[in-house]
This record gives structure tokens, C-alpha cells and sequence, in this order.
């Protein structure tokens, strides 16, 4: 059998969340949802194998720690562009006449 | 003469980074000062840690020379990041290990700073035993005895979360909260656990054992937990397996640490049901 070269390989991350249930003094069931664990796959051809775990926490942190960054860099370069960007000149003013009160001082 | 072994956290949620620039501090319940001792010695008998993504150096000072060797740095510790393979579960390093153990004095206090990278989340847990802690007098079992007691195993599940703060204590949970097989007129030893999941540190406490923790890590350097508290007791030739009540197991309270936010472990709890308390001193 000849050596085969897999090219379509990829990965995939899925995230399994869990239920978290708690019965009460009162007998009342409370439920949390908790981030769980994120399973990623190594998809080769199409089939589908279990590559690491991570902790859905840690994947939502990364996530979120990602896009404040991304958001934070947008509004930076917002900010520069707008410093940046070419005035309008200023409407020339015209110089008032000299007073002849002033003219009698300086002569 | 009250003997006692004890278990204590220290963490802090996010470091700023750098050559020893963050101190850890007590998780809610625990403490870094050894308590006072009426007679009789402690020693800090196990000791591990976490980082939650990069390299980390500990250095562990005390009050005295007996216990670390100087103030400037005691005793440093590596924590290797990422034990297991895995960047998002690591697990604790073993920092402390039988038979070494380091002799802790009365009313001292431990000193514990970090060099780590900023934003880490480090955690470090460990057991120390008292021959003489007033106001406690703990169940704790030889393994001799709970055999010649034993009427059965059981194996229960109970499913403690880590708190949404990195490194602290999630909310404490029954023993009895998520499985009921327990039966009232036996006394259970606890010998270990199983988990799914890395966790830093599982905590056990209990009003027998003066609502004091107990407990131990989960993770690669410690795979062999559901032996947790039974190869203690081998390797120290003394009373270290933790036993309560049938009767009292809605006070046996089960919490987990871990350097990550809501890890979910799923401890199976591993018991030897015996006929009689088969701790030191109940019989």
C-alpha cells in the first residue's frame, strides 16, 4: 500500500456546556449554566478526531480578552486618524484699520 | 493531646508579573500563620501549585531559619506551566512530597511570593499536621484499622464547582448532595478520589475534623487520587485517612480551587464503609 497525503486537514473546536443543578434547603432546584469544557477536533478528510480539551472558561476569556484588544486597537486608530487627518484653514482675518489714536502714539 | 492535619490555600487571581513581585494570599477560611500550638510540633507535610499558563518560581520564606533557610528567598519551588500537555487544564506541580517535610512553629507566619507573567492566576495548596491543635481532635484512621472494620466500598459522586475567581474556593457542597447511597450507622474512611478534570486542589471539611480542611490535588503529577489519603498514611506510618459518620454526612463539605474560573471536576469520592469508628481514639 502506498505512503496517502491527507490535504484537507483542519480544526475544529466545539464546546460542550453543562447543567448545573443544586437542590435547595427548600427543596427548590436551582440551575446554572456553566462554560463547560471545548473539545478540538483534528479534521482529516473529513473524519473527525478528538486532538485536546480546554476548558470553556479559559476558550470565553481568551475570546473576550481578544476582542476588548481588537476593539481598544480600533478606537486607537480611530483616534489617530482623526489627529491626522488635514485641518481646514482658517478664514484669514482681516486686519482692522489702525485708530488714528494709535497712529498719534506710535508717531 | 488533639491531633490535627490541615489544609490551606494561597492564590492570587491575576499577578502583575515580574522577579518575586506578587505575594499570595489566604483563601477565605484559610491562613498562612502556623496556629497556636499548645505542645508538640507541626510540619507542613505536602505542597503543590499552579500557574495557570507560564513558568513560575515560588519562594516560601517563614519567620524562622528552623523552618526556611533565610528571609530573602526560603525556599524556592519551580511550577512548570502546563503539566499534562494541555494548555487550557493544567495541573498542579508536586512541590513538597513524602517523606521530606518541613517543621512549622507556633504562631509563625509563612511568606509566599511569585515570580510569574502578568495576568496569571497562581495557586498553591498544602497539608500541614499538629500533634497537639486545641480545639480539635480529628478523625483520622490507619489503614489496619479501617480494613479490620471495613463491611464494604463505596464510590459516590459529588459535584463541587470552582468559584467564578480564579483560584478561590467555589461553593462548598454536601457530600451526600448529589448522591444519597450513604447509610447512617456506618462510619465511612475516605480514602481518595477520581476526577474528571484537572483540578488544583480538592478540599474536604468537616466538623469531626474540626471543620478543618483536608484534601489534595487532581491532575497528571497526581493520578493515583483515588489512593490519595490511604498512601499517605502508608508513606508516614500514621493515622492519615480522613473518616466520619453516616449520620453526619450532610456536614462532610466538598470544594475545589482551581487556577481556572467554574471548573467543573466531578469527584467520585471513594469510601470504606466500616461497622465502627474506625478512627484513632473513636474505639
Amino acid at each position: 500500500m502506498s505512503n496517502r497525503t491527507f490535504t484537507d486537514v483542519k480544526l475544529v473546536a466545539e464546546q460542550v456546556p453543562e447543567t448545573h443543578r443544586t437542590l435547595e434547603n427548600d427543596r427548590t432546584i436551582t440551575t446554572v449554566e456553566l462554560p463547560g469544557m471545548v473539545t478540538v477536533y483534528l479534521v482529516i478528510d473529513g473524519g473527525r478526531l478528538p486532538f485536546t480539551q480546554l476548558r470553556g472558561a479559559d476558550v470565553l476569556e481568551a475570546i473576550d480578552r481578544a476582542g476588548a484588544q481588537q476593539k481598544a486597537a480600533q478606537e486607537a486608530q480611530q483616534q489617530q486618524t482623526a489627529t491626522t487627518a488635514p485641518q481646514q484653514p482658517a478664514p484669514e482675518q482681516q486686519q482692522p484699520p489702525a485708530t488714528p489714536a494709535l497712529e498719534q502714539q506710535q508717531g | 493531646m488533639p491531633r490535627a492535619v490541615v489544609l490551606n490555600t494561597a492564590s492570587k487571581a491575576s499577578t502583575t508579573g515580574g522577579t518575586f513581585a506578587d505575594t499570595l494570599t489566604a483563601n477565605n477560611l484559610d491562613s498562612l500563620s502556623v496556629p497556636s500550638l499548645q505542645s508538640g510540633q507541626g510540619k507542613i507535610i505536602r505542597m503543590w501549585g499552579i500557574d495557570s499558563a507560564s513558568v513560575c518560581e515560588l519562594s516560601l520564606t517563614s519567620n524562622r531559619p528552623d523552618t526556611t533557610h533565610d528571609p530573602q528567598f526560603g525556599i524556592r519551588f519551580n511550577i512548570p506551566p502546563n503539566l499534562g500537555g494541555s494548555a487550557g487544564t493544567p495541573a498542579a506541580a508536586p512541590l513538597l512530597e513524602p517523606p521530606n517535610s518541613i517543621p512549622i512553629f507556633s504562631g509563625d507566619t509563612l511568606t509566599m511570593t511569585v515570580t510569574s507573567t502578568a495576568a496569571d492566576a497562581v495557586v498553591v495548596s498544602w497539608l500541614s499536621e499538629y500533634q497537639d491543635l486545641p480545639g480539635v481532635s480529628a478523625k483520622f484512621a490507619t489503614l489496619d484499622r479501617v480494613q479490620s472494620l471495613r463491611t464494604s466500598d463505596i464510590g459516590v459522586r459529588v459535584i463541587p464547582v470552582a468559584s467564578g475567581t480564579k483560584g478561590a474556593y467555589g461553593t462548598a457542597r454536601a457530600i451526600n448532595a448529589d448522591d444519597t447511597r450513604w447509610t447512617g450507622s456506618r462510619y465511612y474512611a475516605l480514602v481518595g478520589f477520581t476526577v474528571q478534570i484537572p483540578v488544583t486542589t480538592v478540599s474536604f471539611r468537616y466538623s469531626g475534623w474540626g471543620n478543618q480542611r483536608y484534601g489534595c490535588p487532581a491532575g497528571v503529577p497526581f493520578l493515583n487520587t483515588s489512593n490519595f489519603f490511604l498512601d499517605m498514611a502508608a508513606k508516614y506510618n500514621e493515622p492519615l485517612i480522613p473518616c466520619f459518620s453516616g449520620f453526619d454526612v450532610g456536614n462532610v463539605l466538598v470544594e475545589v480551587a482551581d487556577d481556572g474560573t467554574s471548573t467543573s471536576p466531578k469527584v467520585d469520592v471513594l469510601c470504606i464503609e466500616c461497622s465502627a469508628d474506625p478512627s484513632v481514639g473513636g474505639y
